[in-house]
């Protein structure tokens, strides 16, 4: 989470207007999935791998990373969508018979498998663009521009700060423990993670009630009132922006289904 | 005579746990000092500050502001806590947003203040304290000195008369901790009321004017640095020790060498009495 977090802060884009972004990825998702195109699909995850690793500076290294658990997923998730049965064995390659059924891919299962694939991936990738430029404290702010309620940006807000102090909190008791020799043998394992658990939701409903105080002491009124960073909104950004989400639908309408 | 800014009276508080915090402490801070609390670990000195502006409320005794005994529905306390700041000890614990900005600006939009004008003392207090840089910077990954900044800063920002920091030098490093309290003498130049609570007796016998020494919930001492840290019993009993500076002039006036009526209160003080000690050359 901190490398995402962290590329966002540093990111060439972070100045740019977070509605903007938001924006761009929400139209990337739509094209991607109205448009149901293969060849859609394959533009955006190179166009956006791209752009954060040409323009936006991300390393490759990190977005290959990053790439990999939604692929190891998505290859296995479409692998059993590629694989269908059929009472006869044209069409089914290479075709065990199981239980009075044909088994293996067939033409049309191959096509949805690849269709889903291309889609999935596209629309993670549209994700990330969103994740490595934008911070979260900006995503919240885009969010609230676009009608979201003011109590679920708040909460929004409290709980990605709290995901941080949360896992650091769990990381020092796990170094505490084993400073004094948690975690020996199973049912140390067991023992020294229960403790852990436990006494992370106790210290930290402890951090709760001084974190209010502490609201309070500054006149909390229910809810977060805050100052944002200004930004600007570049008509050269609305354009460029404009003009990928045209080209794509071009792309759809000339190349049709490949 | 000026009237007190803030007064405490026979304050009692006991935890659910049964601890007694406070058992019958009584201070009263005047207008434009420098206090300290001083004592040990548990003494009561966080529990104390928590009554100060309202968050906690005693289970015996008044807190009197400006003459006036607190009054502890919603809208009295919100115009309470404009005037008594409180900078917490752990900066994570105040530290709401993962923005310096939004976290700076939140108290004062709490007041009703508007955004642009909010935006210009925001801005205004970023300068003073030298951390407008940070401002686009996520709060957790400030070091504990900027996260103490930013603390400091959300409190200044909302102007209080009374400014009071929880441990302000735990944590930070020694230089760190000078320039904090530096600015915390600044302020106190200004005209703010300041009241700290430590544990290191030489920051509060060298910053302080007055001292009030509690332990186990109980005033044990009060008075100026000089006066509280003569009582050595009360001192021993809280398990502080004298600080070096006077302990030094202690021991000088023992072996005869007695360099001035008064105790130094800063280590310029001390050389200076040690000059005038040096037998005349020639």
């Amino acid at each position: 989470m901190n490398s995402i977090d962290q590329t966002a802060y540093n990111s060439p884009w972070y100045s740019l207007h977070p509605a903007v972004k938001l924006g761009l990825t929400i139209a990337l998702l739509a094209a991607v999935l109205v448009l149901d195109s293969r060849i859609v699909s394959a533009v955006v995850i190179v166009a956006v791998f791209a752009l954060l690793v040409g323009i936006a500076r991300v390393s490759w290294r990190l977005y290959m990373g990053l790439m990999t658990v939604p692929l190891l997923f998505l290859l296995v998730g479409c692998a059993a969508v590629a694989i269908s049965s059929s009472p006869s064995a044209s069409g089914i390659w290479p075709g065990v018979y199981i239980g009075g059924m044909w088994w293996g891919v067939s033409f049309q299962s191959l096509q949805e498998a690849l269709n889903l694939f291309c889609r999935s991936l596209a629309c993670v990738s549209a994700m990330y663009l969103l994740a490595l430029t934008t911070p979260v404290v900006q995503l919240v702010y885009a969010l609230r521009l676009f009608r979201l309620p003011g109590i679920v940006a708040d909460l929004m807000g409290l709980i990605y700060l709290h995901i941080g102090i949360f896992l650091k909190t769990a990381r020092d008791i796990y170094i505490a423990q084993q400073a004094r020799c948690g975690y020996q043998g199973f049912a140390g394992h067991l023992h020294s993670l229960t403790a852990l658990l436990g006494n992370l939701f106790i210290k930290n409903l402890a951090r709760s009630n001084a974190c209010y105080d502490a609201l309070l002491a500054r006149g909390f009124k229910g809810s977060l009132q805050v100052l944002d960073e200004q930004y600007t909104v570049k008509p050269l950004h609305l354009a460029l922006s404009s003009l990928f989400i045209a080209g794509l639908v071009l792309i759809s309408s000339f190349g049709g289904r490949i | 005579m000026k009237p007190d800014l803030l007064r405490a009276e026979n304050l009692a508080y006991i935890y659910h746990d049964g601890t007694r915090a406070l058992d019958g402490v009584s201070i009263a801070l005047g207008q434009n000092v420098k206090a300290a609390i001083l004592g040990p670990n548990g003494a009561g000195k966080s529990t104390l500050f928590l009554h100060f502006n309202g968050l906690l409320r005693p289970h015996r005794g008044t807190v009197y502001y400006k003459g006036q005994a607190l009054q502890y529905h919603k809208k009295a306390l919100q115009v309470l806590r404009r005037e008594v700041g409180i900078v917490f000890q752990n900066p994570d614990n105040q530290l709401f947003s993962a923005s310096v900005l939004q976290d700076i600006s939140f108290g004062l939009l709490n007041q009703g203040c508007k955004p642009a004008e909010a935006r210009r003392r925001v801005e205004e207090i970023g300068f003073k304290l030298g951390i407008e840089h940070l401002f686009s910077k996520p709060t957790h990954f400030l070091s504990v000195g900027q996260k103490k900044m930013v603390a400091l800063a959300g409190v200044l920002v909302m102007e209080p008369e009374l400014i009071i920091c929880d441990e302000p030098t735990a944590g930070l490093d020694p230089g760190n901790a000078e320039c904090f309290m530096q600015l915390l003498d600044g302020l106190h130049q200004q005209g703010k009321t300041m009241l700290i609570s430590t544990h290191d007796v030489d920051l509060a016998y060298q910053w302080a004017d007055e001292v009030w020494l509690l332990n186990q919930g109980k005033v044990m001492a009060q008075g100026s640095p000089v006066e509280v840290f003569s009582r050595a019993e009360a001192l021993q009993a809280a398990r502080l020790k004298t600080p070096w500076l006077l302990e030094i002039w202690q021991e000088m006036a023992r072996l005869g060498l007695s360099p001035t009526e008064l105790p130094p209160r800063n280590k310029t003080q001390l050389r200076q009495s040690m000059l005038n000690l040096k037998p005349e050359a020639g």
